[in-house]
């Protein structure tokens, strides 16, 4: 569907390092001797088209003279989705798991916009409460029924927002009940060694305690490619991902 | 139907040329069960039967700004059917306007996709697009200039035979204007029936074309309201009429309002119709007159689980046939209640019962069970 944007070299963001030792649980960890995993993401595949993004389009054509003033009308356009929305870097380990960690201070949020997700991977602690805004001037009604968290917010205007908290950790898959070729997918960590990358396709995790550790990249709606790695005191890992 | 197919070819060839063809589809299962009557609504005589309904979707864009869409429908009472064929030119203006020939949905009401099984809350159509009235679809010829005899109009009378109010999906083969400014959105169209004429007016029987006009309103988010009118010739018979008039002289003319209103949980649509259909009998022309509705809810309880409301009717207006005066079809009152569970997010599965109370005829009331399955793919 959407053609994955060229990825420009040696752009790497200082942003998304920022802002992953900005989080609370990392700053916690700074005090110990504790190392970051650095690197680039390039995706080459050419996306998978799902079955669902056409059908609203396609169903669109019953509903272009008024009736139901939810749904787009020809010609709307969803916005680009670009990498950093939809990927996510995250460490797989049963001992990072069973630590505790402070939620973040400000909730994150799963934007409706241009008939789209966004972002449309979005990683998030368990225990977080994630804002779901409506930035269209449509109705939206966003509701997932996957396991770690069913939930249906209605539907609400624009600028208006409904919020969940992610209480078990896992997939959640969350769809708009209107606009069916909107979709987006929630992973719910048990920790906070995560980060989504630019659209460069940089992205760095910062404060990771020494071990070894497999690394997953997820990608759209999986995870894409795993590594094992060994972070130790004082050095920092460079991994990249080549999908 | 060679035409269309033909159409539909094309349609296919042209997008496939450029290798952007997109399908999608539903099916639905069904079991149901009516009361053991011979009332209008009653399926198989109350016998417990099975059926399907499957729609498959396809979307090409051959060109920029051009995109052939079409919908084909099978079930286990109809043939295959394309029930949607068209080409859609969009943008083609400063003002956006839209242009699209083929067959397609007329611009009349504000059914959308709730046509289909997926979004429809219960089981069937209101009763509006369902329900055959007493007037014949297919006339008979009689002696001398007769072309629609009154025996015909009352023998049918509650035996639901005839034309339909709203003919199911109304799909009519035509050309459409449509487009939007701010809040306003608005159609207009040209085909070769009227929205009570759509299952059999493929072909033109008249010198005369149908015409609709709808527009509709969206104050704020969540509220739409909407109105559309519709004329044109519907007879469909070649034999003389009174005076060798051409059938083009007898006409429905069709009015509806809508509304939508959503917010939260709750989805509501509501719809009102009056039609006339003047008709050539042996006494002189009548106005067949009669006034349909429909109004019904979606309220999601939970996760997964909703419960749905349809309230719908038909009130006929009197009209004199022969010795007979008085309204020409017994109304109905139909209501309709049921709950939906999402077993996965393309998976539905309903539960629906159907009351329908009809005013005379022998068997006045009727009743309807049904379990349905959606899946979409």
């Amino acid at each position: 569907m959407m053609p994955t944007r060229p990825h420009e070299r040696g752009s790497a963001s200082l942003l998304l390092v920022a802002l992953a030792f900005a989080h609370p649980a990392v700053a916690q960890q700074a005090e110990q001797p504790a190392c970051a995993i650095h690197g680039k993401i390039t995706v080459t595949r050419r996306e998978e088209t799902h079955a669902a993004p056409l059908r609203d389009q396609m169903l669109g054509m019953y509903s272009m003279h008024g009736a139901e003033g939810t749904s787009a009308r020809p010609g709307a356009a969803p916005s680009p989705v670009h990498l950093s929305e939809k990927a996510v870097v995250y460490i797989e380990s049963d001992e990072l798991n069973r630590g505790t960690y402070p939620l973040p201070s400000h909730a994150p949020s799963l934007d409706q916009r241009n008939l789209q997700f966004h972002p449309q991977v979005l990683a998030v602690l368990v225990g977080t409460r994630v804002e779901f805004p409506n930035r269209d001037n449509l109705f939206h009604n966003v509701f997932s029924y996957s396991q770690p968290k069913e939930f249906d917010l209605g539907r609400y205007p624009r600028d208006d927002s409904r919020s969940v908290t992610f209480d078990r950790a896992g997939v959640v898959r969350v769809y708009c009940d209107i606009h069916s070729s909107m979709s987006a997918t929630i992973l719910v960590l048990r920790h906070p060694y995560f980060a989504s990358p630019d659209d460069a396709g940089s992205y760095a995790i910062g404060h990771i305690p020494p071990g070894t550790y497999r690394v997953a990249l997820w990608y759209d709606r999986d995870v894409v490619e795993r590594k094992t790695i060994e972070v130790r005191e004082g050095e920092d890992v460079e991994l990249d991902f080549n999908d | 139907m060679t035409r269309i197919a033909l159409i539909a070819a094309c349609c296919i060839a042209a997008a496939a040329a450029s290798a952007q063809v997109e399908f999608s589809g539903q099916t639905a299962a069904d079991f149901y069960r009516s009361g053991a009557t011979t009332a209008p609504r009653a399926v198989d005589n109350g016998r417990p039967s099975f059926g399907w309904d499957t729609r498959l979707f396809f979307e090409g864009d051959p060109a920029d700004h051009v995109t052939a869409l079409g919908n084909i429908r099978a079930t286990n009472t109809d043939a295959i059917t394309v029930d949607y064929i068209a080409l859609r030119l969009t943008d083609i203006t400063p003002l956006g306007l839209n242009i699209q020939a083929g067959k397609f949905d007329l611009p009349f009401g504000n059914l959308g996709e709730r046509r289909f099984p997926r979004k429809n809350f219960l089981f069937g159509l209101p009763s509006i697009y369902e329900y055959r009235t007493a007037l014949p679809d297919h006339f008979t010829p009689g002696s001398d200039y007769r072309i629609v005899p009154e025996r015909d109009i009352l023998t049918n009378a509650g035996k639901g035979a005839g034309m339909r109010l709203l003919d199911l999906g109304m799909y009519h083969t035509g050309v459409m204007v449509f487009g939007s400014a701010g809040i306003v959105d608005y159609a207009a169209a040209l085909t070769t029936g009227t929205v009570s004429t759509t299952s059999y007016s493929t072909d033109n029987y008249t010198s005369d074309l149908g015409k609709v006009v709808r527009i509709a309103v969206t104050p704020f988010t969540g509220l739409t309201i909407g109105g559309a009118y519709d004329w044109g010739a519907y007879l469909q018979s070649a034999y003389p009429l009174p005076g060798n008039e051409d059938e083009s002289a007898y006409k429905e003319r069709a009015a509806e309002a809508d509304l939508e209103f959503s917010r939260g949980h709750a989805v509501f649509f509501a719809e009102a119709v009056t039609s006339t259909f003047t008709v050539p009998v042996t006494t002189g022309d009548q106005d067949l007159r009669v006034m349909g509705y429909y109004a019904e809810g979606k309220y999601t309880l939970m996760p997964r689980l909703y419960a749905a409301l349809r309230v719908s009717g038909l009130h006929f207006g009197n009209a004199v046939l022969g010795t007979v005066a008085g309204p020409w079809d017994y109304d109905i009152v139909e209501w309709e209640g049921g709950l939906g569970f999402f077993i996965d997010r393309d998976v539905l599965l309903k539960a629906v019962r159907r009351e329908t109370r009809t005013r005379g005829g022998s068997d006045p009331k009727d009743s309807l069970t049904a379990l349905q399955l959606v899946v979409a793919y």
